[in-house]
């Protein structure tokens, strides 16, 4: 049992942190009905080495341990990330175009695809920066990485990403010539 | 560094990274995931046990694992800790992997020792895979202490600690759920991983050792590192692993993960009893 200051702290680490490691987790590729397990997990962690953790290094420690709490379920997932290709090309069936990816829920589905397709330690890299917007140094700090480690995994992130997002736009462009027709009879419209 | 872009949501553009960029903006707890936590730290708080374990004492001291189940508010909590057998009074509830144990009993006895690969590259595997962020093994006299899990509701009950069949381990997805979960009829996605069920190949792991089974300890403990390679238990494991080599005579095996412990885990509470062990022999 924790001693009654240890709980009010643990407590507040939770609810200071709480949003970024619940965003952290679903970013990282925890499906969202998971999400609120794998907190659960990272609370058990922190409670157990909350000893361990110095002052102002709650923010770092909980995202660590969150990180690996996604690295360990997704691999408890992989099975579903194996039909990433099968579930990829649900999305650009024939029905969709670009226009239709104006639906968030749509785009963020696709952007889930797209960061599963990134090794976990350029993922989480890439999620800090662009989308936390942490900074390299926090980055370095949190991932317990050399700045540059962090600097060469977000170039690497970067590519991956953009090479990911150019693939499928091309398989959202609609087609050309014969295969037009054949694209807009299958639509069912004119 | 400073020659980095800027952030890719920073920079003009309206294209389709963009647009999948700015869809995470939908990212956001929903109603009474906050609360969840809350209760979660809560009962963490009261649940949380700290249990040192007497570095010379421990070859009189066999540290014990108790998985300790309760159910409320229809979600199973599970909490571990690892006592010494003098503070078995401080156990809270009965343990679950004592009942577990009944089950591990009924399992074939003949058991062919497991074919493990070769350790040096298993271990090098292993822990490169692992960030270790405030690794508590690494601290001088640090008190070892397991956290209590909420696995899923029934999670522990569907996993199997039933070795796996040591010819076509290697082969299997260490996320490969185990096979009794379709025997018994378990739907939906794969459970998480969990400490809970961490513990439980642990706990028969160091069962069967203290059965007079080091072969089978070992078919357990493959299965765990399958499973687990980031695990909780790591350096519990692998000092199980070292006794059960020595158990088997296997003194170059034991000495040589001896060697990767006290490397690992120089200040570990069980290195004494590792060191102590492969003495022994």
């Amino acid at each position: 049992m924790l001693a009654p200051s240890d709980e009010s702290r643990l407590a507040g680490i939770i609810e200071a942190h709480f949003e970024v490691l619940w965003r952290l987790l679903r970013r990282l590729g925890v499906p969202e009905s998971d999400v609120d397990d794998a907190v659960q997990e990272v609370i058990w962690v922190l409670a157990r080495k909350l000893d361990q953790v110095n002052v102002g290094s709650e923010r770092a420690f909980v995202l660590s341990a969150a990180c690996r709490v996604a690295s360990t379920l997704r691999r408890g997932l992989r099975r579903r990330r194996e039909s990433y290709d099968v579930e990829l090309e649900s999305f650009v069936d024939p029905q969709s175009d670009p226009e239709s990816l104006a639906e968030q829920g749509r785009a963020r589905a696709m952007l889930e695809q797209v960061l599963l397709r990134m090794p976990l330690e350029l993922r989480s890299v890439f999620v800090l920066y662009e989308l936390e917007r942490f900074t390299l140094v926090e980055i370095a700090a949190t991932l317990e990485l050399a700045q540059g480690t962090v600097a060469s995994r977000l170039r690497r992130a970067r590519a991956l990403f953009e090479s990911e997002v150019a693939a499928l736009e091309t398989r959202l462009r609609p087609p050309s010539g014969r295969a037009q027709s054949e694209w807009t009879a299958k639509r069912g419209t004119p | 560094m400073t020659d980095l872009p800027p952030r890719l949501l920073d920079a003009p553009g309206a294209g389709l990274a963009d647009r999948l960029l700015r869809s995470a903006a939908i990212d956001a707890p929903r109603a009474g995931s906050l609360a969840r936590a809350l209760a979660t730290a809560s009962t963490a708080s009261t649940t949380v046990a700290t249990a040192s374990v007497a570095v010379g004492g421990l070859s009189k001291t066999v540290a014990t694992w108790l998985l300790v189940g309760s159910v409320g508010g229809g979600i199973a909590s599970g909490a571990a800790y690892i006592v010494s057998s003098e503070a078995r009074e401080q156990r809270p509830a009965p343990s679950v992997a004592a009942a577990r144990q009944s089950e591990l009993g009924a399992a074939p006895r003949a058991l062919p020792t497991p074919v493990l690969p070769p350790h040096a590259v298993e271990r090098e595997r292993m822990e490169a895979a692992t960030p270790k962020p405030g690794e508590p093994s690494s601290l001088p006299g640090a008190s070892r202490v397991v956290a209590p899990v909420t696995p899923r509701p029934g999670s522990v009950a569907k996993f199997s600690a039933a070795p796996p069949p040591a010819s076509g381990g290697e082969a299997a997805s260490p996320t490969s759920p185990a096979p009794t979960r379709e025997a018994q009829g378990v739907q939906g996605p794969v459970e998480p991983p969990g400490v809970a069920e961490e513990l439980v190949l642990i706990d028969a792991a160091r069962k069967s050792l203290s059965g007079g089974d080091p072969g089978r300890t070992l078919v357990f403990l493959s299965e765990y590192r399958q499973r687990f390679p980031s695990g909780h238990f790591r350096p519990e494991a692998l000092a199980i692993e070292i006794e059960a080599h020595v158990r088997r005579g296997e003194t170059s095996a034991a000495q040589r993960l001896g060697a990767h412990f006290f490397e690992m885990y120089p200040t570990h509470p069980l290195a004494a009893r590792v060191r102590a062990k492969l003495a022994s022999r």
